[in-house]
């Protein structure tokens, strides 16, 4: 059902706040994950009082973690209670990934997805100190046009560049795209939830229509579409140009921040933190004596190659990978470079649907034909 | 005893199998060089008693507690030098095989870079063999009874030889008569007894033997368990029963040919085209032919034919021999001969395959008894007035020839069931090119599969006469009675392996698993093993993104030393450290 929350002087954000109240003392969910503010900044936290939600702000432009990795740890195999999780549409496609992963679940979890304008470099955003009313004000009216928003500091790489930023397949779309949120905060509700809330069906208008939010949807996946297509070509270049794939992560500090921010990256212990490819000290040498010289230590490329083969039909291309590199490599685009050719081969849209099988682990006997020996 | 590697390198000359192309004698020089190896020899023939008691010898003599064979394939002896080296004392996990006959003499020409490669694969199986852990295989005890799928003769006699061993056995048949195809022959080749006969006596057997269960109108729909302890559920008019079963034997059978496939016959659309099947119930019935004048067979409908496919799905085409087409015209022609000694009796064909016992004595009787054999693959079957005319060409007078017949007779092949890919994946089957299911070995295991416990009979594993269907029908019983005497299986140490601290649950493992080895333990949030069913094939371990699933005999740590000694190779050359005699 579709259902308008009106928007009073206080703002949106107070009417956000009061909706996913409702949602708490109405026993919707037990518990209700979404961000809350401290020190100027937000971080993802589980509530329970209602009172607390006075310090939620789903609408502040960071991401400073994945919020589906918390999923994961509050829901495992299964969810202790009823919960609700406020989410990104990359946090929610990491979700499903998981999902499909057996790392987290859905029963028992109400989805809760908000269009989303985008979000900056988390470093930026605090050294800048300039988020305001003002700034929130902007923000909203560009996500109302269906434009990019001229905010400072810019937006991440990985959101000028994101496709679907509409979350796909969830319980209540809380639409930010075509509405003006001066005076209507619109979503999309399951027909129960609705029920249980006493929702009306929103009367469709000047402020916000199913037709308003498409076509502003439309307008910004087509201008972000055009950067997607510059910035993975220009990556697909360098990587196909003399350094190669090598050259991009020559100055991977093997840090493995990437794999940490990785929503995706769920094994207990990477492989690469354990001694499986540790050497003794002589193999080193010995390997030199072929090669002439040996990069030291060895297996930052093999590293990456790994994760690349581990992460690349799963990759929903939320760029905190990127975010997270110390050395400033672009680490997201990459992996999206690479990823939208693995599933495109398999027809797979990573983070879509729960219901779509993970392709590496699905056999089809007649699959990739022509990859085969010639008959 | 374990801790220093002392490695014993055995070299095969397998005859001249190996030693013809690969110099012998340079790589058990290059293998006494290699670190760890104290010994290094070869022989003519490894796995034979001489061969066998060399390495004995040495094990004692040179306290040797790693030993590596560079001979055939595994899959041919590892068992015997398993065997081996535990009667020498040694645990039988502490050998590895490097395959120099399939993998290098056979597929490679006589040369240096032969023989080289022969010095890779051994440098490669004996940096595996120095990483090697002892390993114990356990032993599960089993339900001494067995489920036979499928009431054809086949399966009769399965069912029989097992029940006669005192074995509780379970026939599922989907039919609602035993008999199969057999039960509607008419007389059987070469020795023209009626089939009747040999059949209804097996029916009867069947039905009254105290230890036969016999479940007709009911089929197979889920296999879970592993050798020695199947769970096989058979629904049966909408109720689901589960029998246990030790050992589990599929003979589904077949289907024949459908000449509809082959339109320019006329299957189908003349009333005097009939398949060979058809034409047995002719003879039982004895009614529909009326003095016909002259009758025509057409050999290898179906079979030995490029140009058509299976028909399941599968781009196939049935390039094999049926094996029975060509005695089963011969039969069918001499008893229209003796019925109705003033037709003509034509016979088309290929080549007539006559190799059995008493096959080739048959098939002279025929000719001489009159029938008229001319070698000509039939291009079209037309319509004359009441009869039909069959028009080909004659290889051997290299003319084109039409015969009007008033019965043609289609010598249809056997073809695998429509329904074989769903029976393969129930049973965890493999089927070969042809359709058919597949052995484990074409040669030294013809009735076992990949799936242990789980045994071929009859015409689901290729096209068979009744004496061979039987005679394979014995084996697998044979075969079956090994684990349900024994009481007790031996689970193969070289499965996999969790380790629980870095297994996050996710499954990918059990989903690539073909044996369902592996499941999720509700409690704990970490998949487990079932060794019994793991047949230690590594697929878990390739999916595992984490390490957290491993398989003994081949652990990662095994893995990368052999990939380490090929990678970059190069011919060490090394001061002789070891002995190589």
């Amino acid at each position: 059902m579709n259902t308008i929350i009106p928007v009073e002087n206080h703002g949106v954000l107070a009417a956000l706040r009061g909706f996913l109240k409702r949602l708490l003392d109405e026993k919707i969910v037990e518990a209700l994950l979404v961000p809350l503010t401290h020190g100027g900044s937000v971080s993802p936290a589980l509530v329970t009082n209602s009172a607390m939600l006075d310090e939620a702000d789903p609408l502040m432009p960071i991401m400073p973690i994945n919020t589906a990795r918390a999923v994961s740890a509050l829901t495992g195999k299964k969810a202790p209670t009823k919960l609700g999780v406020v989410l990104r549409s990359c946090e929610i496609r990491a979700l499903v990934e998981l999902v499909k992963l057996q790392q987290a679940t859905l029963d028992d979890v109400t989805l809760i997805g908000i269009d989303c304008a985008g979000t900056c470099e988390l470093d930026e955003f605090l050294t800048s100190n300039s988020w305001n009313n003002e700034s929130l004000a902007a923000y909203l009216s560009a996500a109302h046009d269906g434009i990019e928003p001229e905010i400072k500091p810019a937006l991440r790489v990985a959101c000028q560049m994101c496709v679907r930023p509409a979350p796909e397949n969830v319980d209540i779309h809380i639409h930010l795209f075509g509405a003006d949120t001066t005076v209507v905060l619109p979503m999309t509700v399951k027909d129960e939830i609705a029920e249980k809330l006493h929702l009306t069906e929103a009367v469709q208008g000047e402020a916000w229509s199913v037709e308003s939010s498409r076509v502003a949807t439309a307008q910004l996946i087509g201008i972000r579409q055009k950067v997607r297509e510059s910035e993975l070509s220009s990556i697909r270049a360098k990587m196909n140009s003399n350094g190669g794939v090598a050259g991009m992560f020559s100055s991977c500090v093997r840090c493995h921040n990437c794999m940490t921010a990785c929503p995706i990256c769920y094994c207990k212990t990477c492989l690469f933190k354990t001694a499986a490819f540790d050497h003794e000290p002589d193999y080193y040498l010995n390997a030199t004596h072929r090669k002439g010289a040996t990069r030291m230590l060895g297996d930052t490329l093999l590293f990456q190659l790994t994760r690349m083969n581990h992460m690349s039909a799963s990759c929903v291309s939320c760029g905190a990978c990127t975010s997270a590199c110390p050395a400033n490599i672009p680490v997201g685009s990459i992996f999206s470079a690479v990823a939208e050719k693995v599933q495109a081969a398999f027809e797979y849209e990573a983070g879509h649907d729960v219901a779509e099988a993970l392709p590496l682990i699905t056999f089809h006997p007649n699959e990739w034909t022509e990859v085969g020996e010639e008959k | 005893m374990t801790n220093s590697p002392r490695v014993g390198v055995y070299i095969c000359h397998c005859g001249i199998n190996i030693a013809a192309t690969v110099d012998v004698h340079a790589v058990t020089d290059y293998a006494a060089r290699l670190p760890n190896v104290v010994i290094a020899r070869n022989y003519t023939y490894m796995c034979s008693d001489p061969g066998q008691a060399l390495i004995k010898n040495d094990i004692a003599e040179h306290n040797l507690n790693r030993i590596v064979v560079a001979s055939c394939s595994p899959r041919m002896h590892e068992p015997t030098f398993r065997a081996v080296i535990e009667e020498a004392g040694l645990n039988p996990y502490c050998l590895d095989m490097a395959n120099i006959r399939e993998q290098c003499s056979w597929v490679h020409p006589a040369g240096t870079m032969t023989t080289e490669k022969a010095m890779q694969l051994v440098e490669s199986a004996v940096a595996k063999a120095t990483r090697l852990e002892p390993l114990q295989t356990r032993q599960v005890s089993i339900t001494p009874s067995a489920v036979v799928v499928g009431g054809g003769i086949s399966g009769m006699q399965s069912a029989l030889d097992l029940a006669d061993a005192g074995f509780d056995v379970t026939i599922v048949e989907h039919a609602a008569q035993l008999g199969g195809h057999a039960a509607q022959f008419y007389k059987t080749f070469p020795t023209l007894e009626p089939a009747g006969l040999l059949v209804h006596e097996l029916i009867d057997r069947v039905t009254t033997h105290p230890h036969i269960n016999l479940m007709s109108e009911a089929e197979v729909t889920d296999v879970s368990g592993y050798v020695g302890n199947f769970n096989v559920r058979v629904k049966r008019n909408e109720e689901m029963t589960n029998v246990p079963a030790g050992a589990i034997i599929v003979a589904t059978g077949f289907e024949t040919f459908d000449p509809h496939r082959k339109p320019e016959l006329g299957y189908g659309k003349y009333p005097q085209v009939m398949t060979t099947l058809e034409f047995e119930q002719v003879f039982n019935r004895q009614s529909q032919i009326v003095n016909p004048k002259s009758i025509v067979f057409i050999q290898c409908v179906g079979s030995r034919d490029q140009a058509i496919g299976c028909g399941d799905g599968k781009p196939q085409t049935n390039a094999y021999c049926s094996r029975v087409c060509c005695m089963v015209t011969a039969k069918q022609a001499r008893l229209v001969r003796e019925q109705f000694p003033n037709a003509d009796v034509t016979v088309f064909y290929m080549d007539v395959r006559a190799f059995g016992k008493g096959f080739e004595e048959f098939y002279d009787q025929a000719r001489e008894d009159g029938v008229m054999y001319r070698r000509g693959n039939p291009s079209e079957i037309l319509k004359r007035g009441e009869r039909v005319v069959v028009r080909a060409e004659d290889t051997l007078l290299g003319e084109q020839v039409e015969v009007e017949a008033d019965l043609v007779v289609l010598a249809v092949g056997i073809k695998p069931r429509a329904n074989s890919e769903a029976v393969a994946q129930l049973f965890k089957l493999s089927r070969s090119g042809d359709g058919f299911f597949m052995e484990a070995h074409p040669k030294l295991r013809p009735v076992e599969t990949s799936m242990a416990g789980v045994f071929l009979a009859g015409c689901c594993q290729s096209p068979k006469d009744i004496a061979d269907s039987i005679s394979q029908a014995r084996a697998a019983a044979s075969a079956a009675m090994i684990p349900l005497m024994r009481g007790i299986v031996q689970v193969d140490a070289a499965t996999s392996y969790i380790d629980e601290e870095l297994c996050a649950g996710c499954g990918q493992c059990a989903a690539v698993c073909s044996f369902s080895a592996l499941s999720l333990h509700p409690v704990r949030g970490k998949m487990t093993v079932n060794a019994a069913l793991c047949q230690g094939c590594g697929s878990c371990a390739l999916a595992c993104p984490s390490k957290a699933i491993m398989v003994h005999q081949s652990t990662f740590e095994q893995v990368m030393s052999q990939v380490s000694a090929l990678a970059d190779w190069n011919r060490l050359s090394l001061p002789v450290e070891a002995e190589a005699v």
